[in-house]
């Protein structure tokens, strides 16, 4: 089953073949998840909305026609992860708790030595906070585009929007994000000086 | 490659494609190579470029996050009853319905105004309607069955359909210009406003009045009545007559034959149809009793030193004018304009006398719309036409609002829906 490909499961996946759609699951899980975490800065809420994302589209899954599956799915996420933000009034500041994740733990490290360890702990509070200033639709572009490298199609595919206004998002997102980053040059490592 | 900075930051200081390429860590050594040439000409946007591109990288850094487990979904997490996927909501042609919902309201608005249910609200009809029946015919069986069954004829609830003549108040639109006072900032400003007023059409008729008049005959002075016409400004509801065809339920005693039911009194009246005819139980309104009081008053004074009998004539009207009947009673009586003369005689004699006699005229006569209305029969239902300006009434109003809301908030229920 997990050797088919997308098109053959969705088409299992509209006649109710749930082993089938769990094999698209696998196959976009990391995808729709790291995108959640980034939006809502939760790991609780962001599985929570993976999970409801994926239950949402099996269930929608006949209203799919020909195009990009995984924005597809990326589309279902992020009207979760609005819905989500606005319910818990987040949009621009996330509350800090044990759930809330550390982008410590998501920048990549160089090295694993304890200094460098600590440089990329500061670098992924930076990134951290410089996203929580953003708004929903800037986060959701640099995420999209910076952070997770789709490219701009389907960036906008997944966002709902031209491709015009993911480019313009994504121009204001980066030059916020660099104004935060400047303002506060003792959250990044010495050698990512702005 | 000629590289212009300034051509990098287009509209709204959005970098060009090539700039794009560059904060994205494009490696093409051609661009990067002109960039640090020219990075003397705009050293800050050169800076700013290059911590765009600073930025990214420090984004392109963060490592994608990885699901901490299984998402897989198992049957228990679904709802109890999965949705058919026989119907969907998003299947629905949307401008389809809209367009079968707005057909079906054209409709009912159409068969609503051809049945005469439909009031177009344009114009003011505050006056009471007086109406005149011109003509009618009965049209389609009666309505209900005959109340008593007797061997020739029988009563039974007939529609009948009628022209009549309806006298309905006419009111103007007047452009008027009134001074305002208004709080403007806490301020009070006067504002001069013009307003569209409706008001009773204000018409001048002619007023028959009686004045006593004193004059010289011949030397010797006279008083005499006399009858002046004066023509007054008067404000009153001013009515135009239209012509309504109208269906109505009359009570009709009709004969029962083997092909069903005839109308006993149209057969009766087939040869000579007799405007009697008409008065039927379907009157609209009851005729006003005429009120006039045709006793003319009239005053004449002999002077007892005239050499000549003078002439005096008076004439009364009646203080009221009472309307025209309209109804369907065309044996009511018209009523007879109370005029009379008085005729005032004087003779030279010692011992004067004036004899004043007061006669009314024998025949009365019928007022300009008096009831006697001829009632042709059969008569071809003239073409009702309404010039005033159509409006819809309140219940339409909330009808027609009510269903672009529906419709409104179908489209957006939908479209929510196709989002997921």
């Amino acid at each position: 089953m997990a050797s088919l490909d997308d098109q053959l499961l969705i088409d299992l996946s509209r006649g109710g073949d749930l082993d089938a759609f769990n094999a698209l699951v696998e196959r976009y899980q990391n995808a729709v998840y790291s995108v959640a975490l980034r939006m809502c800065g939760n790991r609780a809420a962001a599985e929570d909305l993976t999970q409801n994302t994926f239950i949402s589209a099996f269930q929608n899954i006949v209203r799919f026609r020909d195009g990009n599956f995984r924005a597809w799915l990326l589309r279902i996420a992020r009207n979760a992860t609005y819905d989500y933000l606005r319910r818990s009034k987040r949009g621009r500041e996330l509350t800090v708790d044990e759930d809330v994740v550390s982008f410590a733990e998501i920048v990549e490290s160089p090295a694993p030595g304890p200094e460098e360890q600590v440089l990329t702990a500061e670098l992924g509070e930076a990134i951290s906070q410089g996203l929580a200033e953003l708004s929903a639709d800037h986060r959701l572009s640099v995420v999209l585009v910076d952070i997770e490298g789709y490219k701009y199609e389907e960036a906008a595919e997944a966002m709902g929007v031209s491709l015009g206004t993911v480019k313009s998002r994504l121009n204001r997102a980066r030059r916020q994000l660099r104004d935060f980053l400047k303002a506060r040059p003792e959250l990044l490592p010495g050698g990512m000086r702005l | 490659m000629i590289f212009n900075w300034r051509r990098l930051f287009g509209r709204r200081g959005e970098p060009d494609e090539t700039a794009q390429a560059y904060i994205e860590g494009g490696s093409d050594p051609a661009l990067e190579e002109e960039i640090r040439r020219l990075e003397d000409e705009s050293p800050e946007e050169a800076r700013d470029i290059e911590e765009l591109r600073q930025t990214v990288e420090i984004l392109r850094s963060v490592e994608p996050a990885k699901a901490p487990r299984s998402f897989a979904i198992q049957p228990d997490m679904l709802p109890e009853r999965r949705r058919s996927p026989g119907f969907q909501l998003a299947s629905i042609p949307v401008p389809a319905v809209a367009a079968a919902v707005i057909a079906l309201f054209v409709g009912v608005l159409v068969t609503l105004n051809m049945t005469g249910t439909l009031r177009w609200g344009g114009d003011t009809e505050t006056a009471t309607v007086i109406q005149t029946v011109v003509a009618e015919k009965a049209v389609g069986a009666p309505m209900a069955e005959p109340t008593a069954t007797p061997a020739a004829a029988v009563t039974a609830a007939v529609p009948v359909e009628r022209v009549v003549e309806k006298e309905v108040a006419r009111t103007e639109r007047v452009v008027e210009t009134v001074i305002v006072e208004k709080q403007v900032l806490g301020e009070a400003v006067v504002v001069v406003e013009t307003v569209i007023v409706e008001k009773p059409v204000i018409i001048t008729e002619k007023v028959v009045e009686t004045v006593v008049v004193e004059k010289q005959v011949e030397g010797k002075s006279v008083v005499v009545v006399e009858t002046v016409v004066v023509e007054k400004p008067v404000t009153r509801v001013e009515t135009v007559v239209e012509k309504v065809v109208e269906t109505v339920i009359v009570e009709k005693v009709v004969t029962a034959t083997p092909t069903g039911l005839v109308d006993a009194e149209a057969e009766a009246a087939a040869p000579a149809p007799s405007p009697t005819a008409k008065s039927l139980a379907a009157t609209t309104m009851p005729a006003p009793t005429p009120t006039a009081t045709p006793a003319p008053t009239a005053t004449a004074t002999a002077d007892p030193t005239a050499t000549q009998a003078p002439t005096a004539t008076a004439t009364a009207t009646p203080t009221t004018t009472p309307l025209p009947s309209p109804t369907a009673t065309a044996t009511s009586t018209p009523m007879p304009t109370a005029t009379a003369t008085a005729t005032a005689t004087s003779t030279p004699t010692p011992t004067p006398t004036a004899t004043a006699t007061a006669t009314p005229l024998p025949t009365p006569a019928p007022t300009a719309t008096a009831v006697p209305t001829p009632m042709p029969e059969p008569t071809p239902m003239p073409a009702v036409t309404d010039d005033r300006a159509p409006g819809l009434a309140v219940w339409q109003w909330l009808l027609l609002t009510g269903m672009v809301a529906i419709m409104a908030a179908t489209w957006i229920y939908v479209r929510r829906r196709n989002a997921i």
